[in-house]
């Protein structure tokens, strides 16, 4: 989508390096939002869309469907951010200068 | 009126007004920066404080009261097009991620609108994004007063205007006092009680009823169409996608949670947030969401859904519990309320007043300006709330996607594409919303059957590229200061920033 960083203007200053990192969690966070719809909406039409209700088969209580599909899904994605993070997001200072220390208060 | 029930929501405000007064102490000692300490709490939010904030604010009176409601009425759809909430906080805050916050300090943003007037410089997009949101958000603020009122008016006896009153005369003390510490400290508390307050409902409901058994009897005897795919909520696969875009990609760039995206202390902070808030606002979300159809155990035939969860609650637990329950609801509404007036308020103060207005406006002054105009929004809201509109559920989301449609393609693209310029952002804004609302209310071939936020942001995209291949690139000092090094942008304010008085930057003249 938006993320595509482009160079065609020619860049005649320092880049921050920081915004490298920061373009590339964006984009994890759009491949997980993208995983996870796909996901919830394929099994949830896979196994529950268009059948009445007397051909619905029960999980613990729920319809099959909607146990895999919102309870099983929304469980599993909710670890995954963890190992994302922990995999491939970087522990960067956030001051201006990115310095790690930052200057009392943050500012001059 | 039920004592054992108002009892413990009186302590209840009790603890916020306790918060209030705590922050604005805090407040007073800070002499620096005070506008950045009303307005973000110092940009100092560690993990825990922000992953509650974030959740509370996002979830808001449809997730305990609308959603039930939709849920009792239409089935478990409803639950599965809820559940696209669920990694919002993980989504919103890794898509604006580090960048947004290393920008927000070096160009000392405040708002989103301080972010798009830095980044387009065309007052064209500032004033269209301050109107929508103080427009938008002042509607979404109304429903969430009238919603939370209903049922507390049910449940207690208590007069409407009385209840309406008290509480949102509660809000407004803390958030126009405290600033965003108030709002931010008082979120956590309250999304510490939706939490319980989501997994007590679960074991005390299923408890008392002896499983889900019962409650499938039930519902297959009411209405087996509640257990089916499309169902009667007329979910098909491209509307259920759709509801992802609207509650889980876009939902970030809603003012008053994209500000919590600017607020945190460092990257440990923002990581810890990132990975624990999915698994919250599950609970939360199947939590309440799910006691929608056990509602059918005790509520066969109700006209409107909303009322559902409340009054099973009322039937299954002693008053004092219900009481305490009840605070999860009211806590939902307070801590979405709380963050959208400070919104608004600093959209009034920094972005309309000081830029076109007052520009030579003072730090404290602005602070101090920001309590009277946070006290102003909120008494128009509680006006507007005594007169009612009519169906809750609907008007929130119709607020929420015209926001999304506004706001998103410039925000996220602007940060992370340079060739992006005003024309585009202009474009994308008026194009967008117009189509939002043409395909909402007259034309709903042009939603091709999904939510209209789908199209309208198809929509809003196209233009923006359009726009932005149309007209002229950003200027180099724009540039510099959103992809630059600090280094980069001191040496640019050196050269050319002595000649142009620092005029373009209206975040930093003081």
């Amino acid at each position: 989508m938006s993320i595509a960083t482009r160079r065609d203007d020619d860049v005649d200053f320092e880049e921050d390096p920081r915004y490298e990192q920061a373009n590339r969690e964006a984009r994890w966070a759009i491949g997980y939002w993208l995983a996870f719809t796909v996901v919830v909406t394929g099994l949830a039409w896979w196994l529950g869309y268009d059948k009445p209700a007397d051909e619905l088969s029960f999980v613990l209580g729920f319809p099959a469907w909607f146990f895999w599909s919102v309870l099983v899904t929304s469980l599993v994605f909710a670890a995954i951010p963890a190992w994302i993070i922990r995999r491939h997001f970087k522990d960067v200072p956030l001051t201006k200068d990115g310095r790690h220390v930052p200057t009392p208060e943050g500012r001059q | 009126m039920r004592w054992a029930i108002i009892i413990p929501l009186i302590a209840y405000l009790g603890v916020m007004l306790a918060i209030g007064v705590w922050s604005y102490q805090r407040r007073l000692q800070v002499t620096e920066d005070e506008t950045g300490q009303y307005y973000l709490g110092g940009r100092s939010l560690g993990w825990f404080v922000l992953v509650f904030t974030l959740l509370a604010s996002a979830a808001s009176a449809g997730t305990f009261i609308g959603g039930p409601g939709l849920v009792y009425s239409g089935g478990y759809g409803w639950v599965l097009v809820s559940i696209f909430q669920v990694p919002t906080a993980f989504v919103a805050l890794a898509l604006l991620g580090k960048k947004f916050a290393i920008l927000s300090r070096k160009l000392d943003l405040v708002t989103i609108t301080d972010f798009l007037r830095q980044r387009y410089e065309h007052p064209a997009v500032v004033i269209a994004s301050s109107v929508g949101v103080v427009l938008f958000l002042v509607a979404y603020m109304v429903p969430q007063f009238v919603g939370g009122t209903r049922v507390l008016q049910a449940v207690t006896g208590v007069d409407y205007n009385v209840l309406l009153i008290t509480f949102a005369a509660v809000v407004l003390l803390y958030t126009s006092f405290g600033g965003f510490l108030a709002d931010a400290i008082s979120d956590t508390f309250q999304g510490i009680l939706m939490l319980v307050g989501g997994l007590v409902v679960w074991i005390v409901l299923l408890a008392a009823i002896g499983g889900l058994g019962p409650v499938n009897r039930t519902v297959t005897e009411v209405n087996p169409a509640l257990f089916t795919l499309p169902g009667p909520g007329g979910f098909t696969p491209q509307m259920i996608a759709s509801y992802s875009l609207q509650l889980g990609l876009m939902f970030c760039v809603l003012p008053h949670l994209a500000v919590r995206a600017m607020s945190y202390k460092d990257s440990k902070a923002v990581h810890r947030a990132m990975a624990i808030g999915p698994a919250i606002m599950a609970v939360i979300t199947l939590g309440f969401l799910c006691m929608g159809l056990v509602a059918h155990m005790y509520q066969p035939d109700l006209e409107v859904g909303d009322m559902a969860l409340p009054l099973t609650l009322l039937d299954v637990l002693p008053d004092g519990v219900a009481g305490v329950l009840f605070a999860a609801p009211l806590a939902a509404i307070m801590s979405t309320v709380d963050s959208m007036i400070l919104v608004v308020s600093g959209v009034i103060v920094r972005d309309l007043y000081k830029t076109y207005v007052k520009p030579d406006l003072s730090d404290h002054a602005g602070a101090r300006l920001g309590t009277i105009a946070s006290a102003t929004v909120g008494i128009i809201v509680i006006g507007l709330a005594l007169k009612p509109p009519a169906y809750l559920e609907y008007l929130i989301i119709y607020a929420i996607g015209g926001l999304e449609v506004l706001l998103f393609v410039p925000i996220v693209a602007g940060l992370y594409w340079r060739r992006g310029n005003a024309l585009g952002a202009a474009l994308a804004m008026v194009g967008g919303a117009s189509w939002y609302v043409v395909a909402n209310e007259w034309v709903p071939d042009l939603t091709l059957g999904m939510f209209p936020i789908a199209t309208a942001s198809a929509v809003a995209f196209a233009l923006y590229l359009l726009g932005s291949y149309i007209g002229p690139p950003p200027r180099h000092e724009v540039l510099v200061k959103f992809w630059g090094s600090q280094r980069a942008i001191d040496d640019m304010l050196a050269t050319s920033g002595a000649a142009r008085g620092g005029g373009w930057d209206g975040g930093r003249t003081q």
